[in-house]
C-alpha cells in the first residue's frame, strides 16, 4: 500500500445505514462528528453511477475505509406488513468476514455497531452476543456522544472535544446552513434532499471558516 | 453583527437558550416553549438586534426570528 492509499484506509469511514428522510435526523450529526474530529465519512450513496452494482460498490467502500460504523437500529419492523430492513445486517457480515479472512491491512479494521434501544440486536442476531453495541435512543445528540466516545476508545483519537462541544457546533453548524442556503433560493425541499458529499463539503467550509 | 440565540434540545431532554458561540448556555428549561420565550426576550432586549433560531430535536432549525436593530432614542 502507497502512503497515500495508507493515510486515505486510515482516516476513512464507511457509514452503513438506511437512507430513509426518518434516518436523517441521525446521519447529519454523525456526518458532523466525523469531519469535526478529521475524519472522511463515506456511504453508498456518495455517487450514483446507474451502470455500478450497489453490492460491488459497498465492496470497494470496505475494502477502502478503516472505520466502519453500522446502524441496526432499523432491524425490528415498526408497523404491520412492514418489512425490517436487512441490508445494514448483510453489510455488517461482509465486513466481519472481511476483517476475519483478510491476510493485509485489512485486519486492522475497527467496526461500531449502533442499536436503537439497548439489547434489541441481540434479540434479533444472536450471533453477535458478546460485542460491544453502543445505543444512540434514536436522538441525535445521544448518536454524537456514543461516536465520540468510540472515537476515543477504539479509534484512538486524543484530545477530542466534549460531546457538549460538538452538538453545541453542529447546532451552530445547522443555523448557518439554513441561513446562508435560504440567501440563494434553496427551498426547504431542496435542503432536505441535498446529496451527502454536497452536504460534507458544506461542513468541510464552515469548519475551515470558523478555524 | 447581531446577537444570535439558539434554543437546542441538550442531551438530557431539556431545552437550552444558548448564545452563538458561547461555552455554557444562558439557560436550561423543560419545555422548547418556555426556551422559546427566554430566548425571545432576550433577542428583543439586544440594541442591535436579536435573532433566535429555533431547533428541532435533531438539530436542524424550524424557525428564524430576526427582531431588527433597535433605534437608540433620541435624546
Amino acid at each position: 500500500m502507497t502512503k497515500e492509499i495508507s493515510k486515505k484506509f486510515g482516516t476513512s469511514v464507511f457509514i452503513n445505514c438506511p437512507f430513509d428522510e426518518e434516518y436523517k435526523l441521525l446521519l447529519q450529526p454523525m456526518l458532523f462528528t466525523l469531519v469535526y474530529v478529521g475524519l472522511f465519512p463515506r456511504l453508498a450513496s456518495e455517487r450514483s453511477d446507474s451502470l455500478e452494482q450497489r453490492i460491488e460498490k459497498i465492496l470497494r467502500l470496505i475494502k477502502e475505509c478503516k472505520y466502519s460504523i453500522h446502524d441496526l437500529s432499523r432491524l425490528k419492523s415498526e408497523k404491520a406488513n412492514e418489512f425490517s430492513r436487512l441490508n445494514m445486517p448483510f453489510e455488517l457480515g461482509v465486513e466481519y468476514g472481511c476483517r476475519r479472512i483478510a491476510k493485509n491491512h485489512l485486519r486492522t479494521k475497527r467496526s461500531l455497531i449502533f442499536e436503537k434501544k439497548r439489547y434489541e440486536v441481540q434479540k434479533a442476531l444472536s450471533d453477535l452476543n458478546g460485542v460491544d453495541i453502543k445505543c444512540h435512543n434514536n436522538k441525535p445528540a445521544h448518536t454524537v456522544r456514543a461516536l465520540q466516545h468510540w472515537l476515543i476508545e477504539t479509534v484512538g483519537l486524543r484530545n477530542v472535544e466534549s460531546p457538549s462541544v460538538i452538538w453545541n457546533k453542529f447546532n451552530e453548524f445547522d443555523g448557518d446552513f439554513y441561513e446562508r442556503r435560504r440567501t440563494p433560493g434553496y427551498s426547504r425541499s431542496d435542503l432536505r434532499v441535498m446529496p451527502v458529499p454536497e452536504y460534507i463539503n458544506f461542513i468541510k467550509q464552515w469548519l475551515a471558516s470558523k478555524r | 453583527m447581531s446577537v444570535r440565540y439558539q434554543v437546542i434540545v441538550w442531551f438530557d431532554g431539556t431545552w437550552r437558550v444558548r448564545r452563538y458561540g458561547a461555552k455554557r448556555a444562558t439557560s436550561a428549561h423543560p419545555t422548547q416553549r418556555e426556551a422559546v420565550d427566554k430566548a425571545r426576550k432576550l433577542a428583543k432586549k439586544d440594541l442591535t438586534g436579536g435573532t433566535v433560531v429555533i431547533h428541532r430535536v435533531d438539530g436542524t432549525v424550524r424557525r428564524w426570528i430576526d427582531y431588527g436593530k433597535k433605534s437608540l432614542p433620541s435624546a
